[in-house]
């Protein structure tokens, strides 16, 4: 929700904290209001289906666990703690206007996938972030990575991404 | 009127991996929960889920056969040995498919799931997402879900739904009854199997761990359709949660070698006797006792709470080890957990009865199945091993799917029952708008917290007959006051007046049968701590207390517990060479005890690994 002028977790934001005589509740930005301060997430769940939110595993899959080295898992140690609250979509000014824009956390489920030891599915993702709507969309506001009540960064998620397409040299839109 | 073959009432663990089952088989499946699945409780568990993967050098000889010998003793012999034998054996397999599907494990540094020692385990044997299990495993099941359901739409989510009545006919499932929230409408779906998955009960409790949404009205409205309750009396209580909110402070921070102490710093474990030794790492029961009774002596800080104290682990460990608990103690309480001691009390943290069902999930009523928290199989008996929950959750979650599709595909479906639909229907609109209709005085939401407190001081961690009485009787009086509850917000998008009446007319329903069950044990066994009865009589009460739903309150009959494989009253292993000749031939633990072990089978290379892509 955004509150006295950022958006905030409400079940962890402490009204002292917030050091105010008035505390402005408004619902989370972009998404139409069911009532008072419930917003239908149906876009923002789109959004994350759109996006293949799921490991495609390498083969073979082994008998037992996946071999992931310490430091291959330490790739992933930030995105997977989105909770895809959709602050940072709520937030992100270019979500407001562009109806088709995926927005900030699928695109860093998309690079939580990527940096993934145990995924097979490299090329089939860059080709759905690959889009106007897509990464190329984002212009670096990074209101997302301030709102990110996790304290992640799906800007720099994004442009991660659009570096690994534009090596690839098949950029779109 | 909406079509299905199967629903599933519940998002969460359990939910999830039924629902991936009976997708799996081409199922025509609804899966219905009052909040977005994600947002389950499941996510909050933070310690990890147990199998006996061996990874760790020192637990290598660990196998499923010890991690079951743990549970059975945890359990303190009133959980079915055979459903245990059975959960810790699927274990190793759900957690490599889970990994399969991309849960995100802590590593060892040869690349294996990393594993933890937990309480009453003999090896380290919990596997974990750094603190964040429950919500690696539910985002991991999740979204594997939207990866099958991606073409061949055999799921339906009906997110932010609320499941209001279970439609039973002759004994068996006909359909249920669910409230849009969003709308206010009520809508009938008409299908032949349920699987309750609603989770835990925590919060018929003022003081619990548990999201505000675990209220019981899951098990509730199983229960006024016919099905049992099972152990109900049986409830875990954690002793360090953060003072006022009750978050959960992680036993790993007395594992790692925090202190508790009382108003003059001293640490008042030592001077009880069960305590004395253990200190702050005897079990959790005892620790929660002896903190109770020292806030009862007076000793509390500023009279309300305990401290635990992690300064003298010092800022580099607690920031490694611990940073979930220096967030929660700084965002929750205000805190630097570095400099200062955080404020705790114990509270209500695990449901251990839960609705009947056997080793594969069935209620007694055809059709309906039930797994997870809301579900009493029973794995945990008096008391649950940490880490066993989420396990139970993955194992019975898919055993639950399983038995509905089987069911599914023997009987034939008799789909004329539009008038029984229409007229349970009716029923329950006429229901909802007679309490729109209410100008009563009461809130819905005062006496639910009034149940919860009554809850806390009756029938909480020390237990004695006057007290459970007393409850039992201020219980009849809320239920009593529910009928004056008026709701003044008319409209009906998300009238959350009307929807925790609800809530609380189901957790009524659910506290008494914690109550009368409480009553009638006069024995304190695991968790149930009964002052006028402070021994375990397995002569008397080695039984399961079951509830069956009647009008005038809970009625009480018992069944037996499964044995066969650990001996109660000398607590020790009897290798299954010996006593599989002894089981009753035909048993199920006859037939588990038969059965090679997959630890062994693990070694060979021919095992299959279920539900490949
Ligand atoms: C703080 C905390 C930490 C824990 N840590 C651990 C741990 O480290 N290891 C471990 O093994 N266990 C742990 N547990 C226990 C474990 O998390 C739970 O037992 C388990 O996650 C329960 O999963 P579930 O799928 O049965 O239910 P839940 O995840 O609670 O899901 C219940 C679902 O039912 C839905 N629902 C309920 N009623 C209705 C209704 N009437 N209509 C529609 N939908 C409904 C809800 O929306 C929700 O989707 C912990 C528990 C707590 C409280
Ligand atoms: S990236 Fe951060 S702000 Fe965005 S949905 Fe995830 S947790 Fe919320």
């Amino acid at each position: 929700m955004h509150i006295n002028g950022k958006y905030r977790l409400a079940c962890e934001t402490q009204i002292l904290e917030l050091n105010a005589e008035t505390i402005i509740i408004q619902p989370l930005g972009h998404l139409p209001v069911l009532r008072d301060l419930i917003v239908d997430l149906t876009r923002f769940f789109e959004n994350y289906r759109h996006i293949k939110p799921y490991l495609i595993g390498k083969s073979p899959i082994p008998e037992k666990e996946y071999i992931q080295l310490p430091e291959d898992r330490s790739k992933i140690g930030n995105t997977i703690d989105c909770i895809l609250c959709g602050s940072c979509f709520g937030a992100c000014p270019v979500a407001g206007t562009d109806n088709a824009y995926l927005g900030p956390s699928a695109l860093l489920k998309t690079e939580r996938f990527l940096t993934d030891s145990r995924d097979a599915a490299e090329e089939e993702r860059l080709k759905i972030a690959n889009d106007i709507h897509g990464v190329w969309r984002c212009h670096s506001v990074f209101s997302c990575q301030e709102v990110c009540p996790k304290e992640l960064n799906p800007a720099e998620a994004i442009s991660k991404i659009k570096k690994r397409i534009l090596k690839k040299g098949s950029k779109k839109g | 009127m909406y079509n299905f073959d199967a629903v599933i009432i519940g998002g969460g663990l359990a939910g999830l991996r039924a629902a991936y089952e009976l997708v799996n088989n081409k199922i025509k499946t609804a899966l219905i929960s009052k909040v977005y699945p994600i947002r389950s409780h499941s996510n909050a568990a933070q310690g990890g889920v147990n199998a006996a993967l061996g990874n760790i050098e020192k637990g290598l000889p660990d196998n499923w056969e010890k991690h079951a010998y743990d549970t059975i003793k945890g359990s303190d012999y009133i959980g079915d040995q055979d459903a245990i034998m059975k959960m810790c054996k699927e274990a190793p397999y759900r957690i490599y498919e889970i990994e399969h599907w991309g849960c995100p494990f802590s590593r060892t540094d040869e690349g294996r799931i990393a594993q933890r020692p937990f309480g009453g385990s003999g090896f380290p044997r919990t596997a974990y997402a750094t603190d964040r299990t429950g919500h690696a495993m539910l985002h991991t099941l999740y979204e594997q879900i939207m990866r099958k359901n991606e073409k061949n739409k055999y799921l339906t989510f009906f997110d932010e739904w609320f499941v209001t009545k279970l439609i039973v006919k002759d004994k068996s499932v006909k359909g249920i009854i669910a409230l849009d929230l969003k709308t206010g409408d009520l809508h009938p779906f008409r299908t032949d199997a349920a699987i309750v998955a609603t989770g835990g009960v925590g919060r018929i409790y003022s003081k619990s761990t548990n999201a505000l949404i675990n209220t019981g009205k899951g098990l509730a409205i199983a229960y006024r359709a016919g099905a049992d309750l099972k152990d109900m009396e049986f409830i875990q209580f954690h002793p360090t949660t953060l003072y006022g909110t009750n978050i959960l402070v992680t036993e790993g921070a007395r594992g790692e070698g925090a202190y508790l102490l009382n108003n003059i710093g001293e640490r008042f474990l030592k001077n009880y006797e069960d305590s004395k030794r253990a200190m702050e790492i005897a079990p959790r029961d005892i620790v929660a006792r002896n903190m109770i009774r020292e806030i009862k002596k007076g000793n509390a800080v500023n009279n309300l709470y305990l401290h635990l104290d992690l300064r003298r682990l010092g800022e580099k460990l607690i920031s490694k080890r611990l940073p979930g608990v220096i967030e929660l103690a700084r965002k929750f309480a205000g805190i630097n957990a570095i400099t200062e001691p955080i404020p705790v009390e114990p509270a209500q943290h695990y449901t251990m009865g839960g609705i009947d069902v056997d080793i594969n999930c069935r209620t007694k009523i055809d059709g309906l199945y039930a797994a997870g928290e809301a579900a009493c199989v029973s794995v945990h008996g008096a008391n649950r091993l940490g880490g066993n929950s989420l396990l139970e959750t993955i194992v019975f979650g898919c055993i639950a799917g399983e038995a509905a599709g089987e069911y599914l595909s023997k009987i034939k479906k008799k789909n004329e029952r539009m008038y029984l639909m229409e007229s349970a229907l009716r029923e329950e609109k006429k229901g909802i708008e007679d309490l729109y209709k209410r100008e009563g005085n009461e809130s819905s939401f005062k006496l639910f917290e009034e149940m919860s407190i009554a809850m806390w001081n009756n029938i909480g961690i020390f237990r004695n007959e006057v007290q459970l009485k007393e409850g039992l009787e201020n219980l009849k009086r809320i239920k009593e006051r529910c009928n004056n509850v008026g709701i003044r917000y008319k409209g009906k998008r998300f009238n959350f007046e009307l929807y925790w009446l609800l809530e609380l007319i189901g957790s009524i329903d659910i506290a008494e049968a914690v109550i009368m069950g409480a009553i009638e044990r006069k024995e304190s066994r695991g968790s149930h701590y009964r002052t006028d009865y402070p021994k375990r009589d397995d002569e008397n009460y080695l039984k399961h207390t079951i509830a069956t739903y009647s009008p005038e309150g809970a009625k009480l009959s018992y069944k037996p517990v499964t044995l066969g494989y650990v001996v109660p009253a000398e607590s020790y292993f009897i290798s299954r060479r010996i006593l599989t000749p002894l089981l009753p031939s035909g048993s199920p633990a006859a037939a588990l005890c038969a059965a090679p072990a997959p630890c062994i089978l693990m070694e060979n290379t021919a095992l299959p690994v279920r539900h490949r892509f």
